[in-house]
């Protein structure tokens, strides 16, 4: 190879490398401050990895807009992990948010009464940002997703605040899917948000299937409470039955008590049998 | 005088014809034919100082470049498009070109297939980078990855960044180092054609070549290996060091060392191939001083420049990356292997509660993460400190070398798929079509002790080579088995075992590129350089 021809490679391959350079500058923008999360907030978080982040700084878009995320609660991270300088790491953060972002709050912020059975609802927990958190923030922000089955946060304008109270709530509340056999619905049926065609709404009423309650009259006998508690009512209205659903996971059977519009032949139905404005409370 | 050739009849009337390989009295094997056909056609013919490069052989070069890539193209894309299924890191490195993949969103569904496709996204804050903490991650392959997204529209793969796109540029970097490497070679032109396709074929074993078509980094480790040779070779070829070619070898030692974080161990390699310049002979002449001084000068600011870049890149790397790499040593390769685990954790200045993280990762249940004395972890350990403790707990390297060697000799990643979900292959199945590189190390798993004696045979013909016939392939021999060496136990004393087998690609390409680089030197060895010619006629 002539000298000149070496040179030119070699031109040619400082100006590769010097482009390389100016490509290695990240289009990642800085986001907003993580240190002062409220709840209510709304969010666009669609990769598996903002979901896992340990901080997302996304902007905060309104929760009338389509948004897959939702801060449902806000809370101080404690001591001794408070006293650090620099923010622990992703695993002690984790098990640590994993505790904070309850499942209980959440079901208060939902308006979940006793016997409202949800599905498709995820729970994510973002810690501050390194520097956010070097600054004094300590706030941990608990976000709540309506997810597919495969896991996919779905986008929705729902406000999920107080939304099991309200005339949207068949969104996330669970509904069974059974397929006919003989005529006869199956006692098993996937899990479906009730806005999905459905056979049966859960009341959130599981028990242990044992002899005792083996048959279709003892089975509708200790639903009955549930589902009154459920519908709100004194008395199981005349276009309302009771259809159990039997779940076997692991050779252990479970009951799980539904409610179903009466049908002279099982189809399917779309929406939900709870009153709007919550159940009775206890 | 020159000895006749008796099975060559016409080698003494063509300058270019390989001498024989050794004069034999005993009886005329039967093989000597073959032989003597394979170094005729094969044979690289006259190597070393003086010796007239071969005529035309710019336009060899190209059409081996051409058909180095043309093979490793159809090798990827035909019948229907190879490569490396992402296991998770992918996006912390393609994320800094704005781009988020297009595939399940459960760990266990996208390590199945391969999914090229990127979209356009917008990142905030920590949302890119390095798992867990956001830093950003850099690599020399963000040159190829940024191709790949300009060339991905022309291909109408869509808006953002498809790694099909990279894969093809891959492809085409590679032929050009082909043709590169044809052009720096020694030798007659079927010789150079022979290395370059016995690289080729090595770089096609799909152990290697899927990472073409993935978001990994591992391609620029392996085209910055394959570059530093031809730039090696083009420097050793002047006998003195000039800037052009000066110039190319830091450019690709850059571009090598910045691929990934254990590349960086390929500097002192690196420097002993710039400072190994061949001899000067001929009686000294007006300007040998300052010519002495160039000799020296310029390759000790070239080391330096290549260090500086080395410094700079180990500076940018996550320090989440690192902590993790230290974790792994310790919890994951000295303890579970340690006969006093306490003992260890003493010498480490770590507390003895420790020892029940034995053989877990940060990930793990059993996580040393969760020990509320785990701070001192980070400031009782680090780089220096392990290699400490390697230096003063010598026995540990035995053990450790046997888990390496098994790990390079098991080059296929796990769980990881070759193919795209639609292809109709089941998941996780992996393509083997060229398991040339493959079956060799499947083979050597009988006796892992022989690649060891690849390594040593590699690297005493090199020595044999640079030192009798004066070619650079013999010193470029030595440089890749010591840069080889020293990278294998870099990630072995600094990287732990958790992801020995992905960590050892790079270590298993060099050792596979091993067999050409014989090949070449047996070759040489076996022809008459014009020097020892000279020498016996004289």
């Amino acid at each position: 190879m002539p000298h000149s021809l070496a040179k030119r490679a070699a031109a040619g391959a400082a100006a590769l490398l010097l482009a390389g350079a100016l490509s290695g500058c990240n289009q990642t923008l800085p986001g907003t401050p993580t240190g002062n999360p409220a709840v209510g907030e709304c969010h666009v978080i669609d990769s598996p990895e903002q979901f896992d982040g340990v901080s997302e700084p996304s902007p905060q878009v309104a929760c009338a807009a389509a948004h897959t995320a939702q801060s449902y609660k806000v809370a101080q991270v404690p001591a001794p992990w408070s006293g650090r300088g620099t923010r622990p790491g992703q695993q002690e953060l984790k098990a640590l948010t994993a505790r904070m972002c309850d499942v209980a709050s959440l079901r208060n912020y939902l308006a979940a009464g006793q016997r409202d059975g949800t599905t498709g609802l995820a729970i994510a927990a973002y810690a501050p940002s390194r520097e956010d958190w070097e600054r004094g923030a300590r706030a941990v922000r608990c976000d709540v997703f309506l997810v597919a089955n495969d896991g996919v946060p779905r986008t929705t304008t729902l406000d999920l605040k107080g939304v099991l109270a309200g005339p949207d709530s068949a969104a996330v509340r669970l509904c069974y899917r059974q397929e006919l056999v003989d005529g006869k619905l199956g006692y098993d049926g996937v899990d479906v948000p009730c806005t999905e065609p459905h056979t049966a709404e859960d009341i959130s009423a599981w028990f242990k299937l044992e002899g005792a309650v083996a048959t279709a009259a003892a089975l509708d006998a200790r639903c009955l409470p549930y589902a009154l508690q459920f519908l709100g009512v004194d008395a199981l209205p005349g276009g309302i039955t009771l259809r159990p659903v039997i779940r076997t996971v692991n050779g252990a059977r479970t009951v799980r008590c539904a409610v179903a519009p009466l049908q002279s032949n099982p189809g399917t139905f779309t929406g939900s049998l709870a009153p709007v404005g919550g159940q009775k409370r206890d | 005088m020159i000895d006749a050739r008796l099975d060559v009849p016409d080698s003494r009337s063509r300058g270019a014809a390989p001498e024989p390989l050794r004069r034999k009295t005993a009886p005329v094997s039967a093989l000597r034919p073959a032989a003597a056909y394979v170094a005729r056609t094969f044979g690289p013919g006259e190597v070393g100082p003086g010796v007239p490069g071969s005529p035309r052989v710019r336009g060899v070069a190209l059409l081996c470049g051409t058909l180095g890539a043309l093979v490793m193209i159809l090798r990827l894309f035909v019948p229907r498009t190879v490569g490396m299924a992402d296991q998770g890191t992918g996006q912390q490195l393609l994320c800094s070109l704005g781009v988020r993949n297009l595939r399940p969103w459960a760990y266990t569904d996208f390590t199945d297939f391969i999914h090229p496709g990127w979209v356009p996204h917008q990142y905030f804050g920590e949302g890119c980078g390095f798992t867990g903490s956001g830093e950003p991650v850099y690599s020399s392959q963000l040159l190829l990855l940024w191709l790949g997204k300009w060339l991905t529209p022309v291909f109408a793969w869509g808006p953002g960044l498809d790694t099909r796109a990279v894969g093809i540029v891959c492809c085409v970097a590679f032929g050009a180092l082909i043709a590169g490497l044809v052009a720096a070679l020694p030798g007659r032109k079927p010789f150079r054609v022979l290395i370059a396709a016995l690289i080729t074929l090595v770089t096609a074993d799909g152990v290697f070549a899927d990472f073409f078509v993935s978001p990994y980094s591992e391609p620029a480790a392996f085209l910055g290996i394959l570059s530093l040779a031809v730039a090696l070779l083009r420097y050793w070829k002047g006998g003195r060091p000039r800037w052009a070619s000066l110039l190319m070898v830091v450019l690709a030692a850059a571009f090598t060392v910045s691929a990934m974080p254990q590349m960086v161990s390929w500097l002192p390699a690196v420097a002993l191939a710039l400072l190994w310049l061949p001899t000067a002979r001929g009686r000294r002449r007006a300007g040998f001083v300052r010519r002495r001084w160039q000799a020296f000068l310029m390759p000790t600011t070239a080391v330096i420049a290549i260090a500086g870049v080395a410094v700079a890149f180990l500076a940018a790397e996550p320090r989440r990356a690192a902590e993790m790499s230290l974790y792994n040593a310790v919890f994951a390769s000295i303890l579970p292997n340690s006969p006093d685990p306490v003992a260890d954790l003493k010498w480490l200045g770590l507390d003895p509660s420790f020892a029940s993280a034995a053989g877990s990762t940060m990930d793990s249940n059993n996580s040393a993460v969760y020990n509320p004395k785990y701070p001192q972890f980070g400031e009782q350990i680090n780089r220096g400190k392990l290699a400490a403790f390697f230096a003063t707990h010598p026995e540990r390297l035995i053990g450790l070398g046997e888990r390496g060697i098994s790990a390079l000799l098991t080059p296929e990643l796990s769980g990881a798929g070759s193919y795209m979900a639609d292809s109709g292959q089941g998941p996780g199945v992996k393509e083997r079509r060229i398991p040339v590189v493959l079956g060799l190390y499947t083979a050597m798993k009988a006796a892992p002790v022989t690649l060891l004696g690849l390594h040593l045979l590699t690297l005493l013909m090199g020595f044999a080579v640079a030192a009798r016939r004066k070619s650079g392939i013999g010193r470029l021999a030595v440089v890749m088995v010591l840069g080889g060496w020293v990278q294998f136990w870099v990630v072995l004393v600094l990287e732990g075992q958790p992801e020995i087998h992905r960590q050892m690609i790079v270590t298993g390409f060099i050792s596979a590129l091993c067999v050409p680089l014989l090949v070449a030197l047996v070759s040489i060895l076996a022809s008459k350089s014009r020097l020892h010619r000279h020498s016996r006629a004289i």
